[in-house]
């Protein structure tokens, strides 16, 4: 599967795949990021101190992509009393709305399935490294627990949840 | 980004090992502006059971790297764990050229700006068979310095590509083309001189190469190289118009950078007449240097070679040795250091040929051209344990330090394969009623004679039977061992440990140091925290503690004072003073009584050896006494013989203790791209040109080394 078709957020391709009912295509999900976790070393390089620093990087570079696209300035990263780690920036924000086909919050849907994409619209990423869309729900995967917290409007979205 | 109106809200979604736990829900309304994304999370110790503790070094490189390549973003790390509790803020709004500045900051730079190339071109994209153009934009930023190595980095959208790829070849070319084609065309290089090779204009680079572009494509999954084919031609006329303007605007860098080219080229030629004469020298006569006591052994595998310093240790060595397995390779007087030489020179010296003669592998990196003659190739390296061996003292350190200089330099595969080791002979041997014991360094000495010393020892107040437990005198020792080591560093500074303890404050040890010199008068003051020290400083500004601006009048006014001798002051942090503090509350923990540590009148302690009749109680002033007391009773009746050199070994000791393989310990050398540029940094440091960096590493590192093995 090439790069391209890994960040596609293509509904048709994703029923195909998901199978018919709502329920199937949940299971698939978490298939998808099982197999994360069974071989990490495929995503993530070996699960060594370098693996672990890099899934912070995995995620930092959704924000940098953010910055490339224009819309961010500012990223912090923080390291917690408790070892847990924040990467927090001023992008737009992961999109919440619900997806028209699968009735999931988007952001819920490019953070558990591996071949949904991170890319909302064609070229919204044109500069950004190739991973990105898997390298999130990658460390999420391989996360004891796992947060997201996104600042924008979009109540609208929230009214089918 | 501005939204349209009506506020934001604050979304929240939780997971645990990838399932959803809490699904997506708001979780509070925020202002519209600005939006943003917080991730946080945990890494699941079952998947990273080597560690999950995140390191400040290791996420703040990654983060000033980004933040280079994408001037104008602001990125703050802080580490809030109060262990290791860091801040830093990356802003860079000059982006690579300012990352440029930084490689080249400790070397000795041929042109004080660095020369900066930007443009931008069209390439046709496919996305799902729909031909669409995009643009690609390509920044590259170089400068000089008088080394003789390069180091270039290249980027494809912020993704560092340790391995190239065609933005770099693309640079490459260009940059050879130019610089060639302005030689010519300004006659710098007449029509028949041979052309510049790439090596000869890439010599003593410092280079950042960062393209932008629609879906890069690299060779692994890893990412090391850029595979794109049209990004060579787009970096490469960028590039190469790019420089032509420059030139013509810039000629006296253009000449500059020529010349050094020119130079580099001669260097080149000499140098491969000398690997030409190493290459023939390995071929004729039997081809290995004559010092060298080779083993019998033809398997690489299994065959070491140990480079020893000085004829005489290489004697004993040879003696000592296992000739089946191991080869020696004596070492007269310093190894030249190459990184001031060329390479040619390097290829003179007679030491270094005949390490490349008996290693048998050429030198140089593999790869690249490889047609050169005398090459470096990893598969004809006669040896897969390269053992660097020199004395445990200030010359053996240097020379050690010009061994890896050369090696990571002028073999970097044979570095990179892990076949480069050194040795760890033993600094002392310890014959006690003739069993004989070798000792690899001062502490571990002292162990030993502390557990000797104290085996029928008591510690007890004066006068009483209440004294501290047998089971934790060793724990007590041990801390006035450590703590001897933070006060040598104190008096290092001048200061003294008694003072520093009578300038307690609530307990609290003097944060600060300030000495005071005025003649041939020194005194010396501690102050407990930054605010005594700045109102110090205020009432004696003459001092210039931080280097205040100080108006003539007022000097004059403060010479007065002091009858005219101007007083000069050094201020120190005492970074010591936490673990100072941390082992009295220590020794504080094991039963003994810090306070007072000095008592000149009456002993603060007795030490009792023995039983009985046979006992013997010896008074203690200060506490420091009692591990000076333990450590004399430990040497009694002990023989302690410093090596001061492998030379004072014997044969049969130098084998047994640092060349057996069932009993030696090897440290081998590690030299990777994870910390390549590390060792590179600490390389022109340490050896380079720049007096002052060296300096200062050295200072930095004399505390250091104190809280080594701590």
């Amino acid at each position: 599967m090439s790069e391209n078709d890994a960040e596609e957020l293509n509904p048709d391709e994703m029923q195909v795949e998901g199978g018919q009912s709502y329920d199937a295509a949940q299971i698939d999900k978490l298939e998808g990021l099982e197999a994360v976790r069974k071989r990490p070393g495929m995503y993530i390089g070996d699960p060594d101190v370098r693996g672990l620093h890099h899934c912070v990087f995995e995620v930092l570079d959704n924000s940098i992509d953010e910055h490339l696209a224009g819309f961010c300035d500012t990223i912090q990263v923080s390291v917690h009393v408790d070892g847990s780690v924040s990467i927090a920036d001023n992008g737009r924000g992961i999109p919440v709305d619900m997806h028209p086909k699968f009735k999931v919050p988007a952001i819920e849907l490019v953070l558990t399935n591996l071949h949904a994409g991170g890319k909302f619209g064609q070229g919204a990423y044109k500069y950004s490294g190739g991973l990105h869309g898997v390298g999130a729900k990658c460390v999420n995967a391989l996360s004891d627990w796992f947060r997201a917290e996104v600042k924008r409007g979009g109540e609208a979205a929230l009214d089918h949840v | 980004m501005p939204r349209s109106s009506g506020g934001g809200k604050l979304h929240s979604i939780t997971f645990e090992r990838g399932k959803t736990t809490k699904p997506l829900e708001v979780i509070g309304d925020v202002p519209s502006e600005p939006t943003g994304t917080e991730i946080t999370f945990f890494p699941d110790a079952t998947i990273f059971t080597d560690t999950t503790e995140f390191e400040f070094d290791r996420l703040g490189k990654r983060m000033r790297e980004l933040a280079f390549l994408n001037p104008g973003l602001t990125i703050e790390l802080v580490d809030e764990r109060p262990e290791s509790e860091a801040a830093e803020t990356f802003f860079y709004s000059k982006g690579i050229e300012e990352f440029v500045l930084q490689l080249g900051a400790n070397k000795s730079l041929a042109h004080p700006d660095p020369v900066v190339v930007k443009g931008k071109r069209k390439v046709e994209v496919e996305y799902d068979g729909k031909v669409t153009e995009d643009d690609v934009f390509a920044d590259v930023v170089f400068q000089y310095n008088d080394s003789y190595n390069d180091h270039i980095l290249s980027y494809a959208n912020s993704i560092p590509t340790a391995d190239g790829g065609t933005h770099l070849t693309g640079f490459r070319g260009a940059l050879t083309r130019a610089i060639n084609q302005y030689a010519k065309g300004n006659k710098l290089l007449k029509e028949k001189d041979p052309a510049l090779s790439g090596d000869d204009v890439r010599e003593g680079i410092v280079c950042v190469i960062s393209v932008k572009m629609p879906n890069p494509r690299f060779s692994s999954q890893t990412k090391d190289k850029l595979v794109n084919t049209e990004i060579e031609g787009v970096v490469g006329s960028i590039v190469y118009e790019g420089l032509q303007s420059y030139f013509d605007e810039n000629p006296q860098v253009a000449k500059m950078i020529i010349e050094k080219a020119v130079n580099a080229a001669r260097a080149r030629e000499a140098a491969r007449k000398a690997r030409e004469t190493v290459r023939k020298s390995v071929l004729s006569g039997g081809g290995l240097p004559g010092k060298l006591a080779d083993c019998s052994e033809r398997d690489p595998a299994k065959s070491e070679l140990f480079i020893v310093e000085g004829d005489s240790a290489g004697g004993s060595a040879k003696a000592g040795r296992n000739r089946v397995t191991q080869a020696i390779l004596p070492l007269r007087g310093k190894v030249i250091n190459v990184e001031k030489a060329r390479l040619h020179r390097a290829l003179q010296n007679k030491e270094i040929q005949a390490m490349i003669t008996a290693i048998g592998a050429g030198i140089g990196e593999s790869g690249g051209e490889v047609d050169q003659e005398g090459v470096f190739n990893l598969d004809k390296v006669r040896y897969h344990k390269v053992v660097i061996m020199t004395d445990a003292d200030v010359d053996g350190s240097h020379i050690r330090t010009l061994l890896l200089t050369f090696f990571c330099r002028h073999m970097p595969d044979l570095v990179k394969a892990g076949y480069l080791y050194i040795a760890q002979p033993p600094l002392y041997k310890v014959t006690r009623k003739k069993r004989e014991e070798y000792v690899a360094d001062d502490a571990a000495l002292n162990e030993i004679l502390i557990a000797l010393g104290s085996e029928d020892l008591r510690l007890r107040k004066p006068g009483t039977e209440e004294s501290v437990e047998k089971d934790l005198l060793k724990g007590v020792l041990d801390s006035l061992s450590q703590l001897t080591r933070y006060t040598a560093t104190l008096e290092g500074h001048g200061g003294n440990f008694r003072d520093l303890l009578d300038a307690r404050k609530d307990g609290g040890l003097p944060e600060y140091m300030v000495r005071v010199r005025a003649g041939n008068e020194e005194e010396i003051n501690y102050f407990p925290a930054e605010r005594e020290l700045l109102e110090y400083a205020s009432d004696n500004r003459d001092l210039r503690l931080f280097n205040e601006d100080i108006t003539e009048e007022e000097a004059q006014g403060y010479l007065e004072k002091f009858d005219g001798v101007q007083r000069r002051a050094i201020k120190y942090e005492l970074h010591e003073a936490t673990a100072i503090s941390k082992i009295m509350e220590r020794l504080g923990e094991l039963g003994v009584q810090t306070d007072p540590f000095y008592c000149d009148d009456k002993p603060i302690y007795e030490l009792v050896e023995g039983e009985g009749d046979q006992q013997e109680v010896d008074p203690v002033f200060n506490l420091f006494e009692i591990l000076d007391k333990v450590l004399d009773i430990g040497r009694r009746g002990m023989r302690i013989q410093r090596f001061k050199g492998l030379g004072e070994m014997n044969a049969k000791e130098l084998y047994s203790t640092t060349m057996d393989p069932s009993t030696r310990q090897l440290l081998r050398v590690r030299y990777d791209n994870d910390n390549q540029d590390q060792a590179d940094t600490m390389f022109d440091v340490l050896m380079g040109d720049v007096v002052e960096p060296r300096k200062r590493f050295i200072e930095d590192n004399a505390l250091n080394v104190q809280n080594l093995d701590v």
